[in-house]
């Protein structure tokens, strides 16, 4: 070990930035092609699948669609949702506990996505990511659309405690609203707490087992989906 | 194991940034509050990724950038942990007057700042 001081140099770089390309140029040929990739990230068991499913039947024919699921391993959630007659694409994350832009991807070359240049055969891809509220966040997986899904028997503590699931979402999703009344879940403490770290973000109490809420987030998707891609057809 | 691949990415930034032949002393890294890297894990996998590397033996510097929060009620911003800045109903409020009028504006950063290189000698 010298004493000598080395050189210093600046490098200012994003860590993540790589991934960060690559994901906006996957949003960039998607709309080009009037597709909405919608991400939907939140802990594992808080009902991402049955939201897809409810979401799914609640667009109906208006919009054509199609599912990437994410897991470590199993094809459990693609079956279900093949099982209704929805496409579904089933991808193996072997361990890593999230999506990145490179393996939505791949889950979109599934779908015959980007494909040549005009109208593709899909209006709406769903991108539903490994059962985590931590990493999800952070990953840009290439959504241009993201939900971040948190369900009534997590507690309303979670926002403060899993911040940057937060922060980032375009919608905040509360999901087995049924379980509300239960009655240990702070509604407006929860309100609150997504306000501060999210306050454009619009949130949808949702019971998607009684179809409470459903049409309000598949109208809002679809209010989206037109301001950043343009009408269909 | 998400502190894997953002290893890889450090190591991948710290490599095309150091002059050809020189070895790098230290990495300096600027990771937000809000962000979920544990510097103990970082700086564990980023010892035994760097092996047979320039960066091997380069000491990783975590730089913790701090959360804030802007109070829409008094204006002013405030550095704050998530723990302290709530009440007991998990609430978030503005440590300098109380109002719940608060937004998080920063803590999310992840970047690598610089990097020391010694040229021409080892370390």
């Amino acid at each position: 070990m010298s004493d000598t001081r080395g050189r210093i140099i600046d490098v200012k770089t994003e860590i993540l930035g790589d991934n960060a390309r690559e994901a906006d140029r996957l949003r960039a040929e998607l709309a080009a092609r009037g597709v909405l990739l919608l991400g939907i990230r939140g802990s594992p068991g808080s009902g991402k699948t049955t939201l897809i499913e409810a979401l799914l039947r609640g667009l109906g024919p208006k919009l054509r669609s199609a599912v990437i699921e994410a897991d470590l391993e199993s094809r459990v959630d693609a079956d279900r949702l093949e099982a209704l007659g929805f496409r579904a694409v089933q991808l193996r994350t072997g361990g890593f506990c999230h999506l990145d832009a490179g393996m939505t991807a791949e889950g979109l070359a599934e779908l015959g996505l980007p494909g040549p240049p005009g109208p593709a055969a899909y209006d709406l891809v769903v991108v539903e990511n490994v059962g985590n509220l931590i990493c999800t966040a952070q990953v840009d997986e290439g959504a241009a659309l993201d939900l971040v899904v948190l369900s009534v028997p997590e507690g309303h503590d979670k926002p403060l405690k899993y911040p940057v699931s937060f922060v980032d979402a375009d919608a905040v999703v509360l999901s087995k609203s049924d379980y509300l009344a239960m009655g240990d879940f702070d509604l407006d403490a929860f309100r609150a707490a997504v306000a501060a770290l999210n306050p454009s973000a619009p949130l949808f109490v949702v019971s998607a087992r009684r179809g409470e809420g459903v049409r309000e987030l598949a109208d809002w998707i679809e209010e989206r989906r037109r301001a950043l891609i343009g009408a269909r057809g | 194991m998400h502190e894997l691949p953002i290893i890889e990415s450090i190591l991948d930034i710290a490599l095309s940034a150091t002059p050809s032949g020189a070895l790098v002393r230290r990495v300096e890294l600027a990771v937000g509050a809000l962000c979920d890297a544990e510097p103990a894990w970082l700086e564990r996998y980023f010892r035994v990724a760097a092996r047979g590397g320039p960066c091997e033996g380069a000491r990783l510097e975590v730089r913790r950038v701090p959360a804030t929060l802007r109070c829409a009620a008094c204006g002013s911003l405030s550095e704050f942990e998530f723990r302290l800045g709530m009440t007991a109903a998990g609430r978030l409020s503005c440590p300098a007057c109380g109002s719940a009028e608060v937004v998080v504006e920063g803590g999310t950063d992840y970047r690598l700042e610089r990097i020391e290189v010694i040229e021409g000698g080892s370390r």
